[in-house]
């Protein structure tokens, strides 16, 4: 049997518990995962960016409301799933939920220096995010500075480095941004 | 102030002095880093040796310091990256565009 264990935090919607929710991390069992020093460092530079995007899209009346945090932890896999209060990842200029005809398409999200963040509408209320890589190998620097953008990196670091990236609109109006890491032990 | 800014022939070196550059002191230095340049000040060295954690909002600040260097002819060079602060550099590619050193000494001599 699989044992699952469930974790939720409640922050204030403010930048200065971003390190405490990083350090949560700490408290959860990944080294006997399998996962290395590296990765659980990676999982924080996630969830840094998961989380500030949050405080970037709560309207300040839901600020109030704090911000949510669960964390599923299994022998297989740790879910990490974020609510927030605003109006969603808008993909071909439309919020969710999204219309029948977008189901099963993908669209751009971000561009960044190496590549570019798709949304796959997996329903009318799911999408997949990930990243899809363009060879950058044969670019003189120029060429690369021109692609290099101040913003759209903390997405883009999330679809790197996790296993699984979905967002899900709930039909109470919330915005989820579930994140997955498989174990390989 | 979260930085440091010293001149050392004719560089500009901007040493972060915080563990955690992140979006809550992102902000400051790109405007820290802009301000140099508007005085001319462009050949720039980011000092990051006392930084643990970096995130895409202090990474983006840089991007923005370079881009606005490198149209004055300038540059924007780094050093002392720890490794998960390199690490953040190899993920998004960005080693790709900035000339990253061990020291200040290779750092500035590279500006020729």
């Amino acid at each position: 049997m699989n044992r699952v264990s469930q974790f939720e935090l409640k922050v204030p919607c403010d930048l200065r518990y971003t390190s405490v929710i990083e350090g949560f991390i700490d408290l959860l069992p990944l080294g006997d995962a399998g996962l290395n020093a590296a990765e659980v460092s990676y999982i924080k530079s996630v969830l840094n960016e998961a989380f500030v995007n949050v405080i970037r899209h709560t309207p300040e009346a839901k600020q109030a409301d704090g911000v949510l945090v669960r964390f599923d932890l299994d022998e297989l896999s740790l879910m990490i799933d974020l609510t927030d209060h605003g109006k969603g990842i808008c993909l071909n200029e439309l919020y969710p939920p999204y219309l029948d005809e977008m189901v099963g398409n993908s669209y751009p999200l971000i561009q960044t220096i190496d590549g570019t963040v798709m949304a796959e509408v997996k329903d009318n209320r799911t999408a997949c995010l990930f990243f899809e890589n363009t060879d950058i190998d044969s670019l003189e620097r120029a060429d690369m500075m021109a692609k290099a953008r101040e913003g759209g990196m903390g997405i883009s670091i999330i679809t790197k480095t996790m296993d699984r990236v979905e967002y899900f609109y709930s039909e109470s109006n919330e915005n989820h941004l579930r994140i997955y890491k498989t174990f390989k032990n | 102030m979260n930085c440091k800014i010293e001149k050392k022939n004719g560089v500009v070196v901007i040493s972060v002095q915080v563990k955690r550059a992140t979006v809550e002191i992102s902000g400051e230095f790109k405007q820290a880093v802009l301000h140099e340049i508007e005085e001319n000040n462009t050949r720039i060295v980011i000092d990051m040796s006392q930084t643990e954690f970096v995130d895409s909002s202090f990474l983006g600040a840089l991007v923005a310091g370079l881009k606005s260097a490198t149209i004055k002819n300038g540059d924007l060079k780094i050093i002392g990256l720890q490794p998960p602060v390199r690490a953040m550099f190899e993920l998004t590619r960005l080693y790709r565009i900035f000339d990253i050193f061990d020291n200040l000494e290779d750092a500035v001599n590279n500006f020729g």
